[in-house]
């Protein structure tokens, strides 16, 4: 499932998404370490980002909201568990913060010098493998159905 | 308790894999595969009925659990949806990163 320098990967309980980056190592680590940068990506498109508190340490505590473009509001909770700079950045998630919607899964963040640039490693570690091994399935056919639409458009343009 | 919260844990895990590998099986016929106590295979089955995971009719004296589907369809798309976002959320990293690089550089000249 490679798309241009991405691939994710779904294997046993994991979901692994690697990716590189054409900065430096210590510039990626910056902008997953600090609000103002945060704010600037990790909301999908149209949402904004509040964060309430952030404390950037083994331990520490990052809550924020994501503001939906249809006026929802989403708190989101997350405790960073180990964290060594430029290295890596692991974290757990807990869920929405008010306890009814416990989701609980992990993270973890690697960030790998090559050259000039850094490869990001992000493996998210899930409860249940079969409802991973399940997902796996669907998503291969997901991917297998764009890929193959991605053909079709490729075939299309040679035809011009 | 979630759905993922409830399969967190092994035994519960291993309920449902039991149950969705025969369809419907009874509280009895579940715990005879398991070396716990019946009243922890209860507790255990209480958590997977209210977590949305497992149906449970009543026949005379018998409670017959079965998997739930739609549940189960659920967490598969919430997790598709997880995907997907991280690999938008990634996409608009790397535009933000690239941004960023490029200001920097600029301003170093």
């Amino acid at each position: 499932m490679i798309k241009n320098n991405v691939e994710t990967i779904i294997e046993g309980n994991k979901v692994i998404y690697k990716r590189y980056f054409d900065v430096p190592t210590e510039l990626l680590f910056e902008v997953w370490s600090i609000p103002e940068h945060l704010a600037e990506w990790w909301g999908p498109d149209g949402f904004t980002l509040t964060t309430k508190r952030m404390d950037f340490t083994n331990g520490g505590i990052w809550e924020f909201i994501m503001h939906g473009p249809d006026g929802h509001d989403y708190k989101n909770k997350i405790q960073f568990t180990d964290i060594k700079e430029p290295l890596h950045i692991h974290y757990k998630h807990l869920g929405d913060g008010e306890g009814d919607q416990d989701v609980h899964f992990e993270s973890k963040i690697i960030f790998e010098e090559v050259g000039e640039g850094t490869n990001l490693i992000m493996e998210q570690i899930f409860p249940s493998k079969e409802e991973l091994e399940r997902v796996n399935e669907k998503y291969g056919a997901i991917e297998g159905g764009k890929q193959h639409i991605g053909n079709l458009g490729k075939y299309l343009e040679k035809l011009k | 308790m979630n759905a993922f919260a409830a399969l967190a844990d092994d035994t519960r895990r291993e309920i449902v894999r039991l149950v969705a590998k025969n369809g419907e099986l009874t509280s009895t016929e579940i715990g005879q595969n398991f070396k716990i106590s019946a009243p922890a295979i209860s507790h255990h089955l209480k958590v997977l009925k209210s977590a949305k995971v497992l149906n449970m009719k009543k026949e005379a004296q018998k409670r017959i659990y079965s998997l739930n589907g739609p549940s189960i369809n659920e967490m598969e798309d919430w997790l598709l949806d997880i995907i997907d976002l991280w690999n938008k959320r990634l996409d608009k990293l790397d535009r933000y990163v690239l941004k960023i690089k490029k200001e920097r550089t600029r301003d170093k000249k």
